[in-house]
Parts: C-alpha cells; sequence; structure tokens
C-alpha cells in the first residue's frame, strides 16, 4: 500500500492536522515532524493502528 | 491509518510568508535583509521596523505600512499591524493569511522532500492537500 500524507488546513483557525496511512513506526513520526516543524509545531499527536505493526517489506522475491 | 498530528502554524519562511501576502492581495511586497522603518499615515517614521513591508500605499489612503520582523532569537516573524488597520486587516484577514502561508509551506515542504503531489480541494471547510511518498 501507497504511504499517504493528507494535510487539512483548517479554513476558521489556519491551524493544520496531518493524517499519514500507511506509515509504520517511526518513520511516520518523522514525516510528521518535517511538516511540523516547518509549518510551526506540533501540539498533538495520535497514533493510530498500523503504528505499532511491522512494516511489510514489499521488496522480497518470491519463489 | 498511522497517526494524526495536530499543528499549529507560526511564520518562519520569508518566501512563504510573501506568497500567502499576494495571495491576500498584495501584489507588490517589499523584502529586506535588514529591518527597515515603517512608515506611518503622515509620512513618519513609526517605532517599529520590518524585513517584510507592505507600503501604505498598497494598503489604503489613511493607512500605515504593514510590517513583518524577523525575530532572530525567536525564528519567526513579528507582524507589525497598527491599530488603525486592524479595521481591515481583522482576525478573519490574518487567518487568511496564515491558511495560504501554510498551505504555501507544505507544498515547499513536499517538494523538497520529494512527495508527489496527488491534488487539493476544499473539504468542510479545510484545505485538503494530499501527498504519496513513493520513498522507501
Amino acid at each position: 500500500m501507497a504511504k499517504e500524507i493528507i494535510i487539512e488546513i483548517d479554513l476558521t483557525t489556519g491551524d493544520q492536522t496531518v493524517d499519514l496511512n500507511n506509515y509504520h513506526g517511526k518513520g511516520c513520526d518523522a514525516v510528521a515532524d518535517v511538516f511540523g516543524r516547518a509549518v510551526g509545531e506540533t501540539v498533538k499527536v495520535t497514533h493510530k493502528g498500523e503504528y505499532n505493526k511491522p512494516a511489510v517489506n514489499t521488496n522480497l522475491m518470491r519463489h | 491509518m498511522s497517526a494524526y498530528h495536530s499543528q499549529k502554524t507560526s511564520y518562519k519562511d520569508r518566501d512563504c510568508l510573501v506568497a500567502a501576502l499576494k495571495a491576500q492581495g498584495y501584489h507588490d511586497v517589499e523584502v529586506h535583509d535588514v529591518a527597515q522603518s515603517l512608515i506611518g499615515y503622515h509620512a513618519d517614521m513609526r517605532n517599529q521596523k520590518a524585513n517584510v513591508i507592505v507600503r501604505r500605499s498598497n494598503v489604503g489612503s489613511a493607512s500605515n505600512d504593514l510590517g513583518w520582523e524577523w525575530d532572530a532569537k525567536a525564528g519567526v516573524f513579528i507582524e507589525h499591524i497598527s491599530d488603525y488597520d486592524k479595521g481591515k486587516h481583522n482576525s478573519a484577514w490574518l487567518t487568511g493569511l496564515k491558511c495560504h502561508y501554510s498551505e504555501a509551506v507544505d507544498m515547499k515542504t513536499a517538494k523538497r522532500n520529494g512527495f508527489i503531489f496527488l491534488g487539493r480541494k476544499i473539504v468542510n471547510g479545510k484545505v485538503q492537500l494530499k501527498f504519496q511518498d513513493n520513498r522507501r
């Protein structure tokens, strides 16, 4: 599954949320931090189900 | 789904601030490495200085300059808008500026990191930007 970043900027406050799909573990936080540092600061983080699941290696060759 | 991050915006990127001001209708924006004095509606020099300036001639006949001064210690731009000009540049206007700024920063950040832009739309009063991350 492709990793997807969805950013929503609230037109009533100007603040934003970053929703990350199909990321696993620390790679997820690293991507969010890139946007957080650029735009200001991250004030709340909610990890979802996949966060603690191991990443699936799509480069494995099957025989 | 893996995480949901809420982020607060502050002005750190000069180019994106200028882009946001242009998106808000000010196409003539001055940019200075060294902060310059702001000028009041009597053509008087104000105490405030700024690095990003919209001159009063572009704002209105009775207006003062609008300015954003770089605070190197805090790493952010501080806005200087007179009480008179806050009538037009009220919280709704400032929120619009912030939205345009955030969008410009996100697009710049995504490009720098190699994320692929998939699209932009308005959903439930929010600007939604979608990117794909093909990095391994």
